[in-house]
């Protein structure tokens, strides 16, 4: 690689990363990362992950965020870090591809996918997605290797990129199949319309590599799955875990289900690129393509069309749908510059890079708690900061503060149970089964809840509204106590005072 | 090597230097703290740089040594992961041997990283000065007196020092002593011929044994205060955090 280029290169990773860092823990706690930090609280209380095939993922992840948050504190900057890096590693790997493809493709598909608002956005999130995009850029990378040079290397990527699909989300088996499927479909098409000349290597991978490789991997995945061997009735959810998924994809009463097109609507609203490159797919049709672009073609397409027939949809996948589209949005365009016009489509990846860099930040750092964004997807609004942050400078101001006395009467505890998990006198009562006395320092409830809730309360609050979370009507009230919080609210914050025919004073009861 | 030596070089440099600042300054103080840091990866600055072109090749670690390798690396984050966690509102230990022996350098590191005049009397031995080595414990006071969280600082320091050990080890005998190293249970490891159990509790549920109350941390740092405050010295702040 030349010089310039290099630098080049480093440039798109800084930026990759800056994106990725800068004000991480600006969105507050979303649900899912509330409950992969109470996996993580479970870990450090256990020793180990327990999977549980019927709900949750793969165990890798979990073990990345124990270590994150172990390291370096509770927190969203802590949790999200593992996955900001992954990320950032993910646009490196694209420049890996320069062995089968121009090295100016690499690098236009890594800056493609350096300013992706969904890969920006998710890569910004402690949930298991950006993995899987960084497994399956390695099998993606040493697929083509095996199949072209047959050395040792590339059967360890793709050995260890499929352990580590496995170890990520029940999901892999789509990918997994997509990859298996799509080479008889391209030496089938390539029976009507040859790809340019791309031979088999001679292999040379003798038995003893690939068994050893099997073993490692094998070992792996019975590493994590049993729980690092402190937790062997795990492993069965191995397989298990197929049963419940196949029903959650399909039963329809998730709440997640989504028309057919849907992918294809995030990709026209926000990836521009990946979507260039998804219609520049269909230029590989022509003969003497290039095999491998037309072979990630072929397993990106499959994926696309198993992930659109199941009607269970987040919108977090689709990034570990579009990355193929990258390389061929890269290859396309030096085509296209080599061939046709040089200024015109050196223009027009500008303006497609530039615009995502900009759909980038303004989601990213404006709007990422706006649910009408799509990628913004019951997102908690940072409405719960007037909670959190008064009750965090409180903490910090003395440690005793940690005792404080809090009750969130919720239909939901996540994220809560993770963000307050230092708070050991938090409760999460359900409505009929409420303490008594219900005063406490501190109480959020559920808005549908609040007439009968009140009656019950003795003392002087704050009292304000909130909303939850995105993509719902979820509203809650929150209570401070006035003799904790004082000089901590804002004041335009009103002042509940209970109905004092009904109470005793404040004083006597705290008697 | 160059950087196993480069890291004790500076953690050396810096426990010396705080040391001289304590008795000179009569007490640690976060000023003294980040001078004695400094002073540190100055020299481990040096070192690596003096070492840069230093290149020893060595054969590549056969199968068995990577199974040595990877069994040291997970029973090193086994261990110190765990050395010390908190579970809602207790400080656990993974080892029941640490039971003691935490709560003891927690004291030594909070003492001195309140400020306590050196050379700091025992602060469970009231009137006899402090004779334990302390020199890790005063490092990690350094790492509070930054603002470091002293129960997570355990978990680094553990970790630091067992990729060091463990670089070491390797250097001396390859896989075999890295081995024998994590090996040296004798007997006693045959219990799992027995049990079948790879913990280190009776019940894989609850893997650790409670410490203290975790608003202890606050506890052991005011019980010296009025104590701080007769003698004079500056208490430092925001360490009682855990």
């Amino acid at each position: 690689m030349s010089t310039p280029r290099r630098w080049i290169f480093a440039g798109i990773l800084v930026l990759a990363f800056a994106l990725r860092i800068a004000w991480l823990d600006l969105k507050p706690a979303h649900f899912d990362e509330g409950v992969n930090g109470w996996f993580v609280d479970q870990m450090t209380r256990q020793g180990y992950y327990h999977y549980d095939p019927t709900n949750f993922h793969g165990p890798l992840h979990f073990y990345a965020l124990f270590v994150s948050q172990t390291l370096l504190g509770r927190g969203e900057w802590a949790l999200r870090l593992p996955v900001v890096l992954l990320s950032t590693a993910c646009v490196g790997m694209m420049l890996a591809f320069r062995r089968y493809f121009d090295e100016r493709a690499c690098l236009l598909a890594a800056f493609a996918m350096a300013v992706s608002p969904g890969m920006v956005f998710y890569g910004r999130y402690a949930i298991h997605e950006t993995w899987m995009v960084f497994f399956l850029l390695i099998i993606a990378w040493g697929l083509p290797g095996l199949w072209r040079f047959g050395e040792r290397r590339y059967l360890w990527a793709v050995a260890l990129g499929a352990t580590g699909l496995v170890l990520t989300k029940e999901t892999y088996v789509i990918h997994i199949i997509a990859f298996l499927l799509a080479v008889p479909c391209l030496l089938a098409f390539e029976k009507l319309s040859p790809s340019a000349v791309w031979r088999f290597g001679e292999w040379k991978i003798s038995l003893r590599d690939t068994l050893t490789v099997a073993a490692i991997c094998l070992g792996l995945i019975i590493f994590f799955y049993s729980g690092t061997f402190l937790d062997w009735s795990s492993l069965p959810g191995l397989w298990e875990t197929f049963g419940t998924w196949v029903h959650t994809g399909t039963a329809q009463k998730s709440g997640h289900e989504k028309e057919w097109y849907y992918w294809l609507q995030l990709l026209g609203r926000y990836e521009w690129p990946a979507l260039a490159g998804f219609i520049a797919s269909f230029w590989l049709l022509a003969p003497r393509q290039p095999r491998v672009a037309r072979y990630l073609a072929i397993a990106g397409l499959g994926a696309l069309i198993a992930y659109s027939i199941i009607p269970y949809k987040t919108p977090w996948c689709l990034i570990a749908l579009i990355w193929p589209f990258y390389l061929i949005f890269g290859l396309a365009i030096v085509r296209a510059v080599d061939a046709i016009d040089r200024w015109t489509f050196g223009v027009i990846a500008a303006l497609l890079g530039v615009s995502s860099l900009g759909l980038t930040l303004t989601l990213n750092f404006r709007n990422y708690t706006d649910d009408r964004e799509p990628y913004v997807y019951v997102q908690t609004f940072t409405d719960v900061n007037q909670f959190l942050d008064p009750l965090r400078t409180l903490a910090r101001r003395n440690p005793l503060h940690y005792h404080l006395r809090g009750h969130l009467i919720l239909p939901e505890q996540y994220p809560w149970v993770w963000l307050l998990a230092d708070f050991p006198r938090v409760d999460y009562p359900s409505f009929d089964q409420l303490p008594e006395p219900l005063d406490a320092d501190f109480l959020i409830v559920d808005d549908p809840l609040v007439e009968q809730v009140e009656p019950l309360l003795r003392l002087d609050y704050y009292k304000f509204s909130i909303r939850l979370r995105g993509n719902s009507d979820n509203r809650a009230t929150v209570y401070l106590f006035t003799g904790t919080f004082a000089g901590l609210v804002g004041p335009k914050v009103g002042i509940f005072t209970p109905d004092a025919m009904k109470a005793p004073a404040p004083a006597e009861e705290s008697r | 090597m160059n950087f196993v030596a480069a890291i004790l070089y500076a953690a050396s440099t810096s426990a010396l230097l705080a040391v001289v600042l304590g008795l000179f300054g009569g007490g640690l103080n976060p000023s003294s703290a980040g001078l004695a840091l400094s002073a540190g990866l100055v020299v481990a600055s040096a070192t690596f740089w003096k070492g840069r072109t230093r290149h020893e090749s060595a054969a590549p670690p056969s199968a068995w040594e990577w199974v040595a390798i990877l069994s040291f690396v997970f029973v090193t984050l086994r261990i110190f992961l765990w050395v010390v966690f908190v579970q809602g509102d207790e400080i656990m230990v993974l080892s029941p041997n640490n039971l003691g022996d935490l709560s003891l350098h927690f004291t030594y590191i909070q003492f001195i990283a309140n400020g306590a005049p050196f050379w700091p009397d025992n602060p469970i031995f009231a009137g006899h000065p402090l004779t334990y080595p302390l020199g890790v414990d005063l490092l990690h006071s350094l790492v509070v007196l930054l603002g470091g969280d002293p129960l997570r600082a355990f978990v680094w320091f553990g970790l630091i020092g067992s990729a060091l050990t463990g670089v070491a080890l390797w250097r001396w005998g390859r896989g075999f002593v890295l081995f024998g190293f994590i090996a040296n249970g004798g007997l006693a490891a045959l219990e799992i011929l027995e049990t079948g159990a790879l913990t280190e509790q009776p019940s894989a549920a609850s893997v650790g044994a409670p410490v203290g109350h975790r608003r202890q941390h606050v506890a052991i740092a005011d019980r010296n205060a009025p104590r701080q405050l007769q003698c004079g010295r500056r208490r430092a702040g925001g360490s009682g955090r855990s």
